[in-house]
């Protein structure tokens, strides 16, 4: 009787083609799976209640009330890019300042003193990349470790570091170099370390502002301004932060 | 006669074919299942989303359109004497209302409804014998209902078979309203389901009586 032909697949090839296949889907599902977490991720941007959280923040920065000093703008908008808003600006109307400070409180925006100060709301030129300065580029530089950087790079005397705190927003800095002692000039320079790391962009804004558009288009209402926010919301046992911006329309961008 | 071409595959082969794919089936199952427990709950999460946006706007148009001048908050337990004035809502309820009045000389009304079903997982004097949450919204007189979304219910007392009482899987758990120095008005629904926790909360915040000074025209700065 003739031999019945009986080649197949050998084991190494069957083993090849398996091993082949399992490198394929492990790599699908690798690059698969962190797309999950960026979806919910952006669940937080522009919701609806930062939307009109950030709507109400527009209008107070709208109105009259709200006036900030020439040397807030220059150091601010010429050098950064961005104004952080501030409940003391609101100062023509002492009771809307008062309304501007509970208003904040309840909408719980990131960062805010308990005057309504410091708080993580940005107002920037409403192109927000592409133009000088570029926010997107500020953003995107100060973090963490830049802030250090710089602090580190600073000359040990007084007069230097409490400048640099003072730019840098530190409220708790001393306010002459002449007071300054050895054991109050290091207990100050970590606090102004301390408060400026917690000033820096985090890496959760960051991926925020860089997706956004440029808006290198004009602003069909001629806006020239856009405020951007950051909310943490505490209520209800929750503990997550969402994001929002909205045009400002309000005055002429400085030069 | 003409030989058959028995050529085919080997009983190994086979085997080892069936085993690779009992491995892959295995080892997706666990992937899959998490998949498809991952789309039902974004499923939950677009119907809550839709009926908080819906929600959220109707109010927030309204105070933002006309204007809100004044708001109050009262708290009633509906109970047997005052039942009349509640149609439907089981006693024992709780009504949280919210009158605001608006610069155009209308008024809005707010009510939220929360009753909560006795259950073995809830500390709860509460004798209704199902849960029932209803917010309505609208002109005063003529509220529309805003029926919160239905996401299954679950049995009350598991551990007793005979007893039907059931509770709703998204609930209103927690009610926060708060009209801050008379000039901010902060309303806060929490919705609460098992899976998506309290994430999901109505949270609505408007300035009382604010008027502004002007849109647009201004100067940001003083000089």
């Amino acid at each position: 009787m003739k031999k019945l032909d009986n080649k197949g697949f050998v084991l190494a090839e069957t083993l090849v083609v398996t091993v082949f296949l399992m490198v394929i889907f492990t790599m699908l599902y690798r690059n698969f799976y962190p797309l999950i977490g960026e979806y919910e991720k952006r669940e937080t941007y522009n919701d609806i209640d930062s939307i009109y959280s950030v709507y109400w923040l527009k209008r107070i920065i709208e109105d009259p009330a709200y006036q900030v000093s020439d040397e807030k703008k220059k150091e601010s908008f010429t050098t950064k890019g961005y104004m952080r808003f501030e409940c003391k600006d609101v100062s023509i109307d002492s009771e809307k300042q008062e309304m501007c400070i509970t208003l904040v409180k309840s909408l719980e925006v990131e960062g805010c003193s308990s005057k309504g100060n410091d708080c993580d709301i940005f107002i920037t030129n409403y192109q927000i990349g592409g133009n000088t300065p570029d926010f997107k580029t500020v953003v995107k530089e100060e973090n963490k470790d830049n802030v250090i950087k710089k602090y580190q790079e600073l000359d040990s005397t007084p007069t230097a570091y409490i400048n640099k705190c003072i730019q840098d927003r530190c409220p708790l800095c001393i306010s002459s170099p002449s007071e300054v002692e050895q054991t109050l000039k290091d207990k100050t320079k970590e606090t102004c370390q301390d408060r400026a790391q917690q000033k820096v962009f985090n890496t959760s804004f960051q991926d925020y502002v860089r997706n956004l558009p440029d808006y290198t288009t004009p602003s069909l209402n001629s806006a020239k301004y856009r405020v951007i926010a950051v909310f943490h919301h505490k209520k209800d046992n929750n503990n997550y932060y969402s994001y929002a911006t909205i045009e400002v329309n309000k005055g002429n961008v400085p030069t | 006669m003409k030989k058959l071409n028995n050529k085919g595959i080997t009983t190994i082969e086979v085997l080892l074919c069936f085993i690779i794919v009992v491995i892959i089936t295995v080892s997706m199952y666990s992937t899959i299942t998490s998949f498809n427990q991952k789309r039902l709950m974004e499923q939950y999460k677009e119907k809550i989303y839709t009926y908080k946006e819906l929600l959220t706007k109707d109010i927030q148009d309204d105070i933002i359109q006309l204007g809100l001048t004044h708001a109050k908050y009262t708290r009633i337990i509906v109970s047997s004497s005052n039942s009349s004035s509640y149609p439907g809502v089981p006693i024992g309820a709780v009504v949280h209302t919210v009158d605001c009045n608006l610069r155009d000389g209308t008024t809005r009304q707010l009510r939220v409804y929360q009753a909560f079903a006795k259950a073995e997982s809830r500390i709860s004097t509460n004798t209704a014998s199902e849960d029932y949450f209803m917010i309505e919204y609208g002109p005063t007189g003529s509220l529309v209902q805003y029926p919160i979304p239905d996401l299954g219910e679950s049995p009350a007392f598991p551990k007793n078979p005979s007893d039907t009482t059931k509770i709703k899987d998204l609930t209103i758990n927690n009610i926060m309203i708060k009209i801050i120095d008379d000039q901010v008005l902060s309303i806060y629904i929490g919705l609460y389901h098992p899976e998506l926790t309290t994430r999901f909360g109505i949270d609505i915040i408007s300035p009382i009586d604010y008027i502004s000074g002007g849109s647009g025209s201004s100067s940001m700065f003083s000089s």
